[in-house]
């Protein structure tokens, strides 16, 4: 199939135009966020409530063991995880976003946070709470809700793919939280029933090397397939028509994707609690900086993603004397911010 | 690219604004603490001396042997010396913090406790240690980097605490001490663990003859029960969460069970399915136990006033124990004598008084807790009939 | 007559839980290089017809045909090389710009974790010359009016690089100005050697537009052939199954009803 070329001259300038410098630009926007990132998880590392409130200069830190230890082994795996964690949930979420092509999804929703949040407190009450046990149980049980949720979409008779998947996650959704319910009743008021509200309000507190190393695999083999999959996600938010048309096994690749997403969520949830509104906020918020394009927007949520998490974990653990739940932080920033952006001047999304 | 430098400014806003300090500076001894502490070479110690001025060595001072404790989860810690700066610290101290200071020692070397919010009456830990409001107050979920601002030479932790905050103290090289203190053996076997801690092997031996002495009261006017003449006993913990009234039983192992076997009671509850903590029972079950006494414990609530809500209940009055006059209020000062609170042993004065009253003839209860609180906090008898005797509830006659 | 790229044999069709046929006993074939349009009333099967011919459904009896080798053979890979699908509707929730959506066509070119390079992108553009869109390509997707819209989607299809090229009733909600645009694209395509397919229930626009007619009514063909050929009265009437009238005036054909 031959095209017909009308002025050459106008080719020339609308692609110079256009193409080259919508990728350099959209280049140097990730670099610049690249590099917010380095300078924000640098700061971080220098900045907590020891031994004042705020950052502890170079200079007392080559004095002070206590403090070398401190970032070594505290604050460093916890702004791993962090980071780890941001960039999860902000890419699992675009993911969704993407694949039910409905800016109102986020990454839990497939059944796997409310199942994960019932597969810790199960473990929390029956099994006393023990770190390691709790991740695993919040990890299997958050599988097992996207498997329910997938198995009942199947069954349902009503709706393209789409809502039945949408459908499905509600119901499994509000069967897992219900159970949560009942175990939180079961619970003993004065020691579980604290211990599992912590763990639903989210928190970074207790994280050490040994649970990062437990999720970094995981977690990054996720990361590095969602990011070369990343052009791909445009296609696959198109109606089931036009994908086949455009020879992709849409339901095959879509499911993949989901797959990949909600496992890093999953593991992300095992080693933080519950952690919610980053899922949702953070890729609108790429979506806004980066364009509709999902080649940019899904790196532009990772960035996003890591750079607000650390941020909310540098503030829970250094505005009080006790922890802040991370979960109400990402809650409150995660709005405020998004008031802000909305309020600015109407985009599409 | 603008839009990065907005973001940026939002961002270096929200850190700026939290680098006011949120709370006040600490307390003089760790403003003074150099920060340039002789760093340490072993894996398990942490020294930072309380120095006035520049390091000067160490004045020579009697004890040079490291100090070897086991603690309650059979861990061994070493320290080079007494340590100086104590932190209690994590969830579920408020007890630990009450047998902390037990010890003298303790107004000089606690530094920080986290605080509860447990007693409604006011801070007992305030009544006995006068300097506390000057010291740091953690929250009950402090994390490691928060409790670390004390700079504590050792932190003493409940065991349960140990993967949320024990093995990140550890990490940092922080030693950490478990204490359980949980049921009369454990306040044995710890009570000596705190002596070793503070020096003080001598009082901790003081505390525990204490408890001995009446331990072995109950035990001999007890000594020749049957089985048929030791009630049915019921202890129930009454919470009104969320305005949910529930009653709850303790488990087998907890110090309720113990107390109640001590006393020459039978504890009816433990034939039912228990959890690792309280379990919820309901009005049938209770009905269907059928004790001779009940006994209801409150935390937060006053218990007497709750025992005479229950008598106005028609269901609870169709309970025996009940029409029999057997419903009584576990009595509570700031705490409640149920717990594994050092006040547990006036708790079983009480409850074994309740139980056979014709053992124990002689039985005075304010008496008892007179001497209770002179002999373990100094505190005297002024201080008792000002600021302990008002704070009393429950069934005291 | 030129060898057919598409050929029906026999197909048969039904859709899961659907109580009667779809397609029953469905014959046609699709000459290259032309225009064949198929025309019958709401209901008829016309968009079965094209899931069909793009291997979104398999038949349940019949044999399809696609460059002489059973549809079944292809890959889903190698159909969307070879056949192009532009749909009557879409829903677009993100903004995209022009070019973005245009170069989505490239997919069935690329293995999934490959990006579009530097070539794809000039075929994208060059799509977007073809159906005229180029002095739009600034805009996004939602900027667009409904015409503006169908083009972008044949611009998109255009991109497959396919042999085949489908459209379902692609003038059905479009105003008459759009209406003549698009046709006109598409009179474009078919000078240039496309393959067209489509389907439409507008008899006024296939007469603009067709070699080929196939009349199709309750998931059968009445009757194919030329444009001519078809074009009469009593073989409307009794596709449409209302009494119809057709006449020619300066050139052109009209049709009304009684």
């Amino acid at each position: 199939m031959s095209a017909v070329y009308s002025s050459s001259a106008l080719r020339a300038e609308v692609k110079s135009v256009s193409q080259l410098a919508s990728r350099r630009r959209s280049r140097r926007r990730l670099l610049g966020l690249f590099a917010l990132l380095l300078v924000v998880f640098a700061v971080s590392l220098f900045f907590g409530r020891y031994p004042q409130v705020g950052l502890i200069s170079p200079a007392q830190l080559a004095e002070d063991a206590l403090a070398q230890r401190l970032i070594l082994n505290l604050r460093l795996p916890r702004l791993i995880a962090s980071l780890l964690i941001g960039m999860s949930l902000a890419g699992a979420g675009m993911v969704m976003q993407m694949v039910f092509a409905n800016p109102l999804v986020e990454p839990g929703f497939l059944g796997v946070s409310q199942a994960a949040a019932f597969g810790a407190a199960v473990s929390i009450l029956v099994l006393g709470g023990v770190n390691w046990q709790v991740q695993i149980s919040a990890i299997l049980f958050g599988l097992l809700g996207l498997a329910l949720s997938y198995l009942l979409a199947r069954r349902v008779r009503y709706g393209g793919w789409v809502l039945r998947l949408l459908l499905a996650g509600i119901a499994v959704s509000a069967l897992f939280a219900s159970g949560v319910g009942l175990i939180k009743y079961l619970a003993d008021p004065l020691r579980q029933l604290p211990d599992i509200t912590f763990w639903l309000l989210g928190s970074l507190s207790s994280i050490t090397w040994r649970a990062v190393l437990s999720v970094l695999p995981l977690i990054s083999l996720g990361l590095v397939f969602l990011w070369l999959m990343r052009w791909r996600l445009n296609l696959l938010a198109l109606e089931d028509e036009v994908v086949f048309s455009l020879g992709v096994a849409a339901n095959r690749e879509r499911l993949l994707v989901l797959f990949m997403a909600v496992v890093i969520t999953a593991a992300s949830i095992s080693i933080s609690g519950l952690i919610g509104w980053v899922g949702l906020l953070v890729p609108q918020l790429a979506r806004r900086l980066s364009g509709a394009d999902a080649r940019d927007g899904l790196p532009t949520a990772f960035l996003l993603g890591g750079i607000f998490m650390i941020l909310c974990d540098d503030l829970a653990r250094t505005l009080s004397a006790g922890e802040i739940p991370l979960g109400v932080l990402t809650s409150l920033l995660g709005a405020f911010g998004f008031l802000i952006l909305m309020t600015r001047r109407t985009v599409k999304v | 690219m603008r839009k990065i430098i907005w973001f940026s400014l939002w961002v270096v806003l929200i850190v700026l604004s939290a680098c006011q300090p949120m709370n006040p500076p600490p307390v003089e001894n760790s403003a003074v603490s150099s920060p340039s502490a002789t760093p340490v070479e072993q894996e398990a110690l942490a020294s930072p001396e309380v120095v006035e001025s520049t390091p000067t060595p160490q004045p020579a001072e009697a004890k040079h042997q490291p100090i070897v404790l086991t603690d309650a989860l059979g861990r061994t810690v070493t320290f080079e010396e007494l340590p100086k700066r104590v932190v209690v610290a994590g969830r579920g101290v408020a007890l630990l913090a009450d047998a902390v200071y037990l010890f003298p020692e303790s107004f000089e070397r606690v530094v920080a406790v986290s605080r509860t919010s447990q007693s409604p009456d006011g801070d007992f830990l305030a009544l006995v240690d006068q300097r506390l409001p000057e010291k740091i107050a953690f929250e009950t979920n402090v994390g490691a980097e928060q409790v670390v601002t004390a700079r504590p030479n050792v932190v003493l932790l409940k065991p349960y605490m140990q993967e949320p905050l024990g093995n990140p103290l550890e990490a940092l090289g922080i030693p950490v001490v478990y204490l359980s203190m949980e049921t009369p053996q454990e306040y044995q076997r710890d009570l000596q663990t705190l002596g070793i801690l503070f020096g003080n092997s001598q009082r901790a031996d003081e505390v525990w003859a204490f408890y001995q002495q009446h331990l072995d009261t109950v035990s001999n006017a007890l000594k020749d029960l049957t089985d048929e003449q030791k009630p049915r006993v019921l202890l129930l913990y009454y919470s009104d969460r969320d305005g949910q009234v529930a009653f709850n039983v303790a488990p087998k192992t907890w110090l309720q069970t113990i107390l109640t076997g001590l006393a020459g009671g039978i504890p009816v509850w433990t034939d039912i399915e228990l959890g690792s903590g309280w379990t919820k029972v309901n009005l049938e079950q209770i009905a269907g136990w059928d004790a001779d006494r009940i006994f209801i414990i409150a935390y937060t609530a006053n218990p007497q006033q709750v025992v005479e809500n229950l008598l106005q209940d028609p269901q609870w009055q169709a309970l025996r124990a009940v029409q029999e006059g057997h419903l009584y209020a576990f009595p509570r000062d700031y705490y409640s004598w149920d717990q594994p609170d050092p006040r547990w042993i006036l708790g079983l004065r009480y409850l074994a008084y309740r139980l056979h009253p014709e053992a124990f003839p002689n039985f005075d209860l304010t008496a008892e807790a007179r001497l209770f609180f002179e002999r373990f906090y100094g505190l005297d008898a002024r201080t008792f009939e000002e600021k302990i005797l008002p704070v009393f509830k429950g069934d005291f006659r | 007559m030129t060898d057919p790229i598409l050929r029906f044999e026999n197909v048969v069709y039904t859709y899961p839980d659907a109580p009667h046929r779809a397609l029953q006993g469905l014959t046609l074939s699709v000459p290259r290089g032309q225009v064949t349009a198929i025309l019958g009333p709401n209901g008829a099967g016309k968009t079965t017809l094209l899931r069909l011919a793009y291997g979104r459904f398999q038949p349940q009896a019949g044999q399809i045909w696609l460059e002489d080798r059973p549809l079944a053979a292809f890959s889903r890979q190698e159909l969307g090389q070879r056949v192009a699908l532009v749909p009557q509707r879409e829903a677009n929730p993100f903004a995209y710009s022009l070019l973005e959506y245009v170069l989505l066509g490239r997919a069935p070119h690329l293995s999934p974790l490959q990006m579009p390079a530097a070539a794809d992108v000039e075929i994208a553009l060059s799509a977007l010359e073809t159906v005229g869109l180029l002095p739009l390509v600034k805009r996004t997707v939602q900027a667009l009016s409904g015409g503006e819209f169908q083009l972008l989607l044949v611009a998109r299809a255009l991109a497959q690089q396919a042999s085949l090229l489908l459209l379902d009733e692609p003038t059905s909600h479009l105003d008459l100005g759009n209406k003549k645009r698009l046709i006109t694209c598409l009179q474009n395509l078919r000078e240039n050697g496309t393959t067209i397919l489509l389907t439409s229930h507008e008899p006024e626009v296939v007469a603009a537009l067709a070699d080929q007619v196939v009349l199709m009514r309750g998931g059968q063909v009445l009757r194919s052939g030329l444009l001519d050929e078809v074009w009469q009265a009593d073989l409307l009437s009794e596709t449409y199954g209302i009494p119809l009238r057709v006449w020619k005036f300066e050139g052109r054909r009209h049709l009304t009803w009684e």
